[in-house]
């Protein structure tokens, strides 16, 4: 809805600062708002010399900010990020790691490089500050070795990690349109004919959500002949005049078998035409015709849609919930800026980190229940960030026959612990639950007895030594970016004496890492 | 034995929570339990479930597939589809047919799966909608420390993610609870002592209670959520013992029968409001019938079996305040869409957005069904209404002393439903 009324208001300007309308939110300090733009584009922890510098001078933290944005993590981070809207990094696919004779212990990674591989090409183009436009225009991909093993794809021979590919299958360049982890995501049935793909493209760049309007199938001609009644019924032409064009765009993605690995990594330029036939209509744009797949990017692109879901998409990223219809004018001015700086997505990530709901830490004491409600002043970390920022503290990460215990649901606890699945769960948890305190708590447990047992702490030091409270106020620093006090620096001695007097000093270490790392100043940001 | 004597939850655990009225005897509960005591087990069918083999007769209609061999017949006062492959769908409306009340014709307004599993449990097809269980359990006046547990099946969530419990696909919630998660690990860990660990807690809860001293507006629902969840968490840890929490097979599926009995030890004990189950059909291939359209006679004739094996499980059963858990629980049988009335290429049914639901026991006007579809198969309606999947959503809510019109704009409860 938003994007739409974005997309309906005056052309864009070609500068203009972002509205700020700060009403009843508080900025974090400083030192908690740089902390919350390092997890939020790298994925990991200030370092303590950057924390002293923004405590030091506030007016520091853009220039970190900016320096942030061209960080080789933000690519990573950015996977993860855009992963909680596209819902390509599912459990499950229709083919398995076994159809491509793979051995089991690649089954995990398997459905990630799979589910990834949009993901990874938006991320690249980000990375390298290049225009949003090249996610539909692009002509390569982005594929791992694994891929490159299974996928027509031109991987380089030694390569190493994700790389940008060509596809040798004949496929035109419609950069994520053209991918096959977005279309083994969206499948569609024999009766469907690509329809749920086209919905999730219009879902996914204009954030118009076709299946969200509400239908009726209670009419006689609808049921007497359906594929009919999409062409001339007034009610089901409202969307499938725009759908079925669409879709029909979509058919060199047509597969004979929902299962067959032949069928389904390779694309089929000579089922394009099919779609005209089984759907009864040519491929076009919401009724600017288009060639086919070739045409569909260079479509997205002309849309002004396509750049208002940009934004819209970003900040429900970065905000940590949707925007309203009364932030129509923070959005637009974060329009403006996205056009003018060539729709570059740096240029619009640095502009929402600038944003009041972005740097919002508290409300003020006149905050209306709707205002509380709203605003997610303390966000949970994302598992992905949990995980990061444990094993780069303790060089912890909870794996499980080859399965990132934070990162998959079948075995492991992404769900649990607040993150996505992309099927039933599509938002982020904002608040603590049972399984997250769990996950949480066994995490930190088991990041903690590591930390102490492999000398990442030095469990040697005890009360009364100074490198023990040196130790701990710089932990403090580190981990929640605010100063240790006396009071904590007491408790968590206290802490150290009794576990220490049962259990030995190494014992003592785990039990205050564990807290430490179990503490809401650092589980939220 | 007093309420306060209960040796399941601690006085610490009741403090926290402020669920003094979680065992508070309540007059006149035995003669009529009242709507906000009510449990509510779902049980999803997923897939899309054919309802002309047993919901909804189609002799009518001289276009319907008919099945071969099936009869209409009426037990218990549901009128269904009877067949000899399966005996015991009558044998369940003969013995619980007035408890049971069957709504025929309800519109999902969509044939896709994902989004019918949405529309049926949330009445919304936009994302950021809390499902009806979600919401009946996180507006439980009792605060239950495990308000929704789901053992299988789809759970959609926005507002009340929190008030969620997963099982996890593989029983991780067990393994989590007593730590042998720590051993499932590329690199096992062992965690704390019990000793160390209820220091550890203790000195988080003192951090949280300091940290909400001093916190701003707007920052406190995270902390307090926290809280919540230590004290749900510990809770949790002292029936670790007594509760079957992780996952059953029997056989080539999940077993429904043994997932219900944790969900019913749980409201015994009165620490959950509602559960959900998943029946994904034969052997776990499904109800999605395309082609291969007898399994939808196998899956009935399990599911019927399973079902009556639930029932006479909740039948003995007693719940916190003594009364028969019975008459606290209702069952919700459903499933995401139907199944088209004429036969497909495959000689299979394709989607359809007309399915049925089926609510059992307490509060329901057993012994009657509501709705049906006409000789087309399109839902009729209902003292002139259309059933939507958010007419089943007030329905339920309204079962569970949730103001229906809070959550619901123009959607009433259908009508004769509720006893």
């Amino acid at each position: 809805m938003i994007a739409l009324l974005l997309a309906c208001a005056s052309p864009p300007a070609t500068d203009s600062a972002p509205v700020v309308d700060e009403g009843p939110l508080v900025a974090l300090e400083a030192p908690r708002l740089l902390r919350r733009m390092s997890l939020d584009l790298r994925g990991i922890l200030p370092t303590a010399d950057e924390l002293d510098a923004v405590e030091a001078d506030p007016s520091t933290l853009p220039a970190l900010r900016d320096a942030y944005l061209d960080d080789p993590l933000l690519e990573e981070r950015l996977v993860h990020l855009l992963a909680e809207r596209w819902h390509t990094r599912v459990d499950v696919f229709d083919l398995e790691y076994y159809d491509f004779q793979l051995d089991p212990e690649l089954e995990y990674a398997f459905e990630r490089a799979a589910g990834e591989e949009p993901l990874r090409l938006m991320a690249r183009i980000v990375a390298e500050d290049r225009p949003w436009t090249d996610i539909v225009l692009a002509d390569y991909t982005m594929a791992n070795p694994l891929l490159g093993e299974i996928w027509p794809v031109a991987y380089p021979e030694g390569g190493a990690g994700w790389q940008p590919v060509s596809w040798t299958d004949g496929r035109p360049a419609a950069g994520v349109l053209a991918s096959n982890g977005l279309w083994w995501r969206y499948t569609s049935s024999d009766t469907n004919m690509n329809r749920s793909r086209a919905a999730a493209i219009t879902k996914l760049l204009l954030c118009e959500d076709f299946l969200a309007r509400p239908i009726t199938f209670a009419r006689e001609s609808v049921v007497a002949n359906p594929e009919e009644a999409v062409h001339t019924d007034p009610g089901c032409l409202a969307c499938h005049a725009a759908v079925d064009p669409l879709a029909s765009a979509l058919f060199g993605f047509w597969w004979l078998s929902l299962y067959s690995a032949a069928e389904e990594v390779r694309y089929h330029p000579e089922r394009e035409l099919l779609g005209e036939e089984y759907l009864g209509v040519s491929p076009a744009w919401f009724g600017e015709p288009i060639r086919g797949l070739s045409d569909l990017g260079y479509a997205v692109a002309g849309d002004s849609r396509f750049y208002t879901c940009a934004v819209e998409t970003m900040v429900q990223g970065l905000w940590r919930r949707p925007p309203t219809l009364e932030e129509f004018d923070a959005l637009e001015s974060l329009r403006r800026v996205f056009l003018a700086e060539d729709v570059r997505m740096k240029a619009l990530l640095r502009a929402v980190t600038d944003t009041p709901q972005y740097q919002a830490g508290a409300l003020s004491p006149d905050a209306e229940a709707a205002d509380i409600e709203r605003e997610v002043v303390s966000r949970l970390l994302s598992p992905d960030q949990l995980s990061g920022v444990v094993e780069a503290l303790t060089g912890y990460r909870w794996t499980y026959d080859g399965f990132d215990q934070m990162d998959n649901d079948s075995l492991g606890y992404r769900v649990m612990v607040g993150g996505v699945d992309g099927s039933t769960v599509g938002d982020p948890q904002r608040t603590p639950g049972l399984t997250w305190a769990l996950v949480t708590e066994r995490l930190a447990q088991a990041g903690a007895a590591s930390a102490a047992a492999t000398g990442r702490v030095d469990v040697g030091l005890r009360p009364g030594d100074a490198s023990f409270e040196g130790t701990l106020v710089s932990l403090h620093w580190q981990l929640y970016a605010r100063r240790a006090d006396a009071e904590w620096l007491s408790d968590v001695s206290a802490l150290w004496a009794a576990v220490e007097a049962s259990e030995g000093p190494e014992a003592a270490w785990a039990s205050v890492l564990s807290v430490m790392l179990r503490d809401p100043d650092f589980l939220s940001y | 034995m007093g309420p306060m004597d209960h040796p399941l939850l601690s006085r610490r655990a009741l403090l926290k929570l402020g669920a003094g009225s979680l065992l508070l005897p309540r007059q006149a509960l035995a003669a009529s339990t009242l709507a906000s005591d009510r449990r509510f087990l779902f049980l999803f069918n997923s897939g899309g479930w054919d309802t002309s083999r047993v919901f909804t007769p189609m002799f009518h209609s001289d276009t319907a597939e008919i099945e071969a061999g099936a009869v209409e017949a009426e037990a218990g006062g549901i009128r269904f589809v009877d067949h000899a492959d399966r005996p015991s769908v009558r044998a369940f409306f003969e013995a619980r047919g007035d408890r049971c009340c069957v709504i025929n014709g309800l519109e999902i307004q969509s044939v896709a799966h994902e989004r019918c599993r949405q529309l049926v449990l949330t009445g919304a097809a936009s994302a950021g909608a809390d499902d009806w269980p979600s919401t009946l359990a996180a507006l439980d006046p009792r605060a239950p420390p495990l308000p929704h547990v789901v053992l299988d099946g789809p759970a959609f969530t926005n507002r009340y993610t929190d008030r969620v419990v997963r099982v996890g696909d593989s029983g991780q919630l067990p393994e989590l609870l007593d730590g042998t998660a720590l051993a499932r690990a590329d690199t096992p860990t062992t965690p704390p002592s019990a000793r160390s660990r209820a220091l550890e807690d203790a000195f988080l809860e003192a951090r949280i209670d300091q940290r909400l001293e001093a916190v701003e507006a707007g920052g406190r629902p995270l902390l307090e959520g926290y809280l919540r969840a230590l004290s749900e968490r510990q809770t949790l840890d002292g029936l670790i013992d007594e509760l079957e929490l992780s996952i059953q097979t029997g056989g080539c599926e999940r077993d429904i029968v043994a997932d219900a009995s944790t969900a019913f030890a749980l409201f015994e004990r009165g620490l959950s409001r509602c559960a959900m189950l998943e029946y994904a059909g034969w052997c776990g291939e499904g109800w999605d019938t395309h082609s291969q359209l007898y399994r939808q006679s196998w899956n009935y004739e399990d599911l019927f079996r399973y079902l009556e094996a639930i029932l006479t499980d909740l039948d003995g059963r007693v719940g916190v305040d003594g009364a028969p858990l019975r008459d606290e629980v209702t069952v919700v049988v459903f499933s995401e869409m139907g199944r088209s009335p004429i036969l497909n290429a495959w000689e299979g049914k394709d989607h359809w957005t007309f399915t049925s639901a089926m609510l059992i026991g307490a509060g329901v006007q057993g012994g009657q069904v509501i709705g049906g579809l006409d000789a087309a198969g399109l839902g009729e309606a209902v003292a002139g209404v259309p059933i939507l999947g958010a007419h089943l959503g007030a329905t339920l809510l309204a079962l569970g002393d949730v103001d229906p019109a809070e959550h619901l704009s123009g959607i009433e409860p259908i009508a004769g439903v509720i006893r």
